[in-house]
């Protein structure tokens, strides 16, 4: 007689769940759970700008919502009826083509549905629960392996209705879930939304606490100082030195040296020490010191030309990338001034002006240190420069806090979901 | 009547027979000789109608009208007075398209329809060079290449092309031209200019001008000639405008003939020229002295520069000769020479003729310091088929009698179709106003004084006089603050409520139980 090797057999529950429930979720398909499966129109509308309905892509789904853009093109009314997909409170818009699974619930908008966005209609179960179901791994994981498409990638409806999950038996534990991870959700989008209000904050100090041509003394200041700005050419105040020269594409990717990158001067008013590359030691080069200022020379519009970054480090055998030109000061300045100061909507203008080219934007070096920079007495300027620091490092103290909070609905969603 | 929409479309889908075989720069000829000669032949054949009062007679029934009166020499010679040929009955294209539609059309057909045509005079000599009928890129055998030939005459066979409304056929052939320039990239780019640009280069010039008395207008770079035709639209009296132009490329000048006919341009008011501008001035002896001077020349082209060119008139004032590598202040010199002291010119260059030193320096500081150049209007990016690359105008005159130059910043000011950026009628009629009233313009147009271009050391870019730099918006310091207050409530709310709902969560096994630990406190 053949012995049958015992299967262990799993359990279906989740690892973290609500107290009190107890039973075995059961195996199904998306298709069963879910009352409606259907897509948008295939095809183009008739456009009207004064149309008052918004033909929604899949990338006007973006955290939950149907966000409208300038992008965004209308169509009229009776288009809509004409293509009617009956969408009510149940229904959940996906995006299915191009960018795959972003979400978004349906709140009685005026929207045309576009083929790139799956509408799915819940009854039963609870649509809080699927909302969040959708994101978890097992079911992203089914959707990209079943993806069709070369270039744009396209998640199929059948592909939809075979999909499987699990789901708890019991109506109040997917509510319970349901409800949870969206408070989270909702945590998220308040943190991002406190980023993008401390950035305006800081923009806010940015434009009133520089003095420019038109206002000798900036609009606000730190008590206590009452002098007028000085102004001088930067011309006047140092002098440039350039970046890398003399190397060819096998010169980089290695070595003792380091070169602080393009991308590093372009993003950062401060340069980040980690934004480097290597490159070998070449005692021909300029070697950047402390407080060095860097400008890039060249971009792909005239907003972007010029762009200033600062270097507050102290280490040896670094150097300039070959795109940007360095310029040390004569005079004593408090870097983290200079480093704002710089990205200051005045000094931006009197940049801007000087781009020229064709297919991308060059500035002179010569130009650009023909520059008059305002300035204030060495104290002030500790002031405002630690000042912005300070915010700086408020707005990427709460840019982890976000991090964090993503960390913690991804861990939810893998533990609460078989 | 057909509409232009299908008009284009009909014309684009009669080149599917050709474009497996051959790329578009190719079957270009085939396709805009073929839709030529029907326009000739249905021009023919509608007036034949009418002038035996038939007025509403299709094709097929002028045909067979023409064909029981091709012996009445009074007709004849009434079609020859009108369009200057006859083409036999046998000839026309209705009756080739019943021999392909009859299957018996044979390739030599319509090789002696042609020849037929090119033999009628000057006007039409050489026009079907480039249509090769026996060009193995058709097929390999006689059959195929006749069965390609009758495919293209079946589908523009079905095509309305004379009975359109207004310019439409005209349109088409641009359409079209446009088609093949998208096709074959930066090949075809090079002859055709887009219509609205057209039409901003030609209103340029005619501003604040009374040519109701006639006018001569000149391309030295023309393309296919739709830039000159421009002019039509523009002025009271189109039949008094007499149009010189040259093209280097034969093909190109040939479409350029084949245009002026289609446009009804006279024999007698068109004076056009296949060769090189800049090797060999031209017109050097007729007429010098042109009201209008308008091109749209290859950019940044390399050309000889030999020393020679010095002792040239068109360049010897300026003492020095535009480098080898960029012949753009060539063709701008050429056309200048060329001006009449009343009239005006306006050239598309790209970017940096405004700024580049060396002998295109020199030669700007001389035109400046001689206040040739009326007005500087910069562009936006991608409005040619060649190029993406963002252009300027710049408008010359020789009766300025200040140096100022007016600066336009028309950069901004597009409507975006497809991949192409496209001036709208508002954004040319902007362009007109101010280049007529030559004021400020807040963010858009600055009429600098020569001194204020000394200061810049003749560097003509134009951020430099035209300031476009928005200002920020202040940030809304009240609504930040109310934003904030409620942010900072709403998470101390949902923080709250997250936290008692996670202490209800259980873990299942050992580990999630220690996990769970974790979690509850991440929000604490």
């Amino acid at each position: 007689m053949r012995k049958w090797k015992q299967m262990k057999v799993e359990k279906l529950v989740p690892k973290i769940r609500f107290q009190g429930f107890t039973e075995e979720w059961e195996a199904k398909k998306l298709g069963e759970i879910l009352l409606k499966i259907g897509d948008g129109l295939h095809g183009t509308p008739i456009y009207n700008i004064n149309g008052n309905t918004a033909f929604v892509n899949g990338n006007n789904l973006i955290n939950g919502k149907i966000v409208i853009n300038k992008e965004t093109k209308m169509v009229d009314n009776f288009q809509q009826s004409k293509n009617d997909k009956s969408l009510n409170d149940n229904t959940i818009l996906m995006s299915i083509n191009g960018t795959i699974g972003n979400l978004a619930y349906y709140n009685n908008e005026n929207v045309m549905l576009s083929k790139s966005v799956a509408f799915l209609e819940t009854n039963k179960y609870s649509k809080l629960f699927i909302y969040q179901l959708l994101q978890s791994e097992q079911i992203i994981y089914y959707f990209i392996n079943n993806l069709t498409g070369t270039t744009i990638k396209n998640l199929g409806l059948k592909i939809i209705r075979k999909t499987p999950c699990k789901v708890p038996k019991e109506k109040m534990e997917q509510e319970n879930i349901g409800n949870l991870l969206k408070k989270i959700d909702q945590l998220i989008a308040l943190q991002q939304q406190k980023i993008a209000l401390l950035e305006l904050l800081k923009k806010a100090f940015l434009q009133k606490m520089f003095a420019s041509e038109n206002q000798k003394v900036p609009e606000i200041r730190f008590v206590g100082f009452n002098d007028e700005w000085e102004h001088e050419k930067l011309v006047n105040l140092g002098h440039a030195f350039s970046g890398l020269s003399g190397k060819s594409k096998k010169d980089f990717g290695h070595g003792k040296a380091k070169f602080v990158t393009y991308m590093n001067v372009f993003k950062n008013p401060l340069a980040s020490l980690l934004e480097v590359e290597p490159i070998e030691i070449d005692n021909k080069q300029h070697e950047i010191k402390y407080g060095d200022v860097f400008f890039t020379i060249s971009s792909e519009t005239p907003m972007e030309v010029g762009m200033s970054s600062v270097w507050k480090y102290n280490s040896p055998n670094v150097y300039l990338n070959s795109f940007c030109f360095g310029y040390r000061l004569d005079y004593n300045f408090d870097l983290n001034y200079l480093a704002f100061m710089l990205r200051s909507n005045d000094f931006r203008k009197k940049v801007i002006i000087l781009a020229q080219g064709i297919s991308r934007f060059n500035i002179s070096k010569n130009k650009l240190l023909n520059i008059e920079i305002f300035f204030p007495m060495l104290k002030e300027q500790q002031k405002i420069g630690v000042f912005f620091e300070e915010l700086d490092q408020l707005i990427s103290t709460n840019n982890h806090k976000l991090t964090n909070l993503k960390s913690l609905k991804k861990s939810l969603l893998q533990n609460m979901f078989i | 009547m057909t509409t232009t929409t299908n008009l284009e479309n009909g014309l684009f889908s009669a080149a599917d027979a050709l474009r497996s075989k051959m790329d578009a720069n190719q079957y270009k000829d085939y396709l805009l000789g073929t839709v030529f000669y029907k326009y000739l032949s249905d021009s023919q054949l509608y007036t034949i109608a009418e002038l035996l009062g038939e007025d509403e007679a299709t094709l097929t029934q002028a045909q067979q009208l023409y064909e029981q009166n091709a012996s009445n020499t009074d007709l004849i010679q009434e079609l020859q007075a009108t369009f200057g040929y006859v083409i036999a009955p046998e000839y026309t294209y209705t009756n080739i398209l019943k021999a392909v539609q009859n299957h018996t059309f044979q390739l030599k057909q319509l090789g002696d329809a042609f020849n037929k045509l090119e033999s009628t005079g000057k006007e039409f000599d050489g026009l079907f060079e480039d249509y090769d009928l026996y060009s193995k890129r058709l097929g390999n055998t006689a059959q195929k290449q006749a069965d390609t030939i009758a495919g293209v005459i079946a589908a523009i066979g079905k095509l309305e092309i004379v009975k359109t409304s207004g310019d439409s056929l005209g349109d088409a052939y641009e359409y079209l031209i446009s088609q093949f320039a998208s096709e074959s990239g930066k090949k075809a780019g090079e002859f055709y200019t887009p219509q609205k640009v057209s039409e901003l280069l030609t209103r340029l010039t005619l501003v604040d001008k009374d040519y109701s008395k006639g006018m001569t207008v000149y391309d030295p770079a023309m393309g296919s000639g739709s830039l000159l035709l421009n002019f039509r639209n523009y002025v009271k009296h189109p039949d008094r405008i007499t149009y010189y132009g040259q093209e280097i490329n034969t093909s190109t000048y040939n479409l350029a003939r084949m245009n002026m006919i289609l446009h009804h341009v006279e024999m007698a008011n068109q004076v056009l020229r296949n060769g090189d501008t800049l090797d060999e001035d031209w017109p050097a002896e007729e007429v010098t002295n042109f009201d209008a001077v308008v091109m749209n020349p290859p950019y940044s082209l390399k050309w000889s520069a030999a020393e020679g060119f010095k002792e040239d008139p068109r360049f010897a004032a300026y003492g020095v000769l535009p480098p080898k590598s960029k012949a753009d202040y060539a063709f701008l010199l050429h056309g200048f020479y060329h001006l009449k002291h009343s009239g005006a010119m306006a050239i598309v260059l790209p970017h940096g003729i405004l700024f580049r030193g060396g002998t295109e320096g020199k030669i700007r500081q001389k035109l400046l310091e001689n206040g040739a150049i009326a007005a500087i209007i910069g562009l936006p990016a991608n409005l040619f088929y060649s190029t993406s690359i963002p252009t300027t105008i710049v408008v010359l005159k020789k009766d300025k009698t200040d140096r100022n130059v007016l600066f336009i910043d028309a950069s901004k000011e597009f409507e975006k179709v497809k991949t192409q950026n496209v001036l709208r009628e508002s954004d040319i009629q902007r362009i007109i106003d101010t280049y007529q009233k030559r004021v400020d313009v807040d963010k858009y147009a600055h009429l600098a004084t020569f001194e204020e271009i000394q200061e810049n050391e003749f560097n003509l870019n134009i951020p430099r006089y035209v300031d476009t730099f928005e200002e920020e918006e202040p940030v809304d310091v009240n609504q930040l603050l109310t934003q904030m207050k409620a942010i900072k409530q709403e998470e101390a709310q949902l923080t709250d409520q997250i936290n008692t709902m996670m202490a209800e969560l259980v873990g299942t096994t050992p580990e999630a139980k220690a996990t769970l630990d974790l979690l509850k406190e991440v929000l604490k």
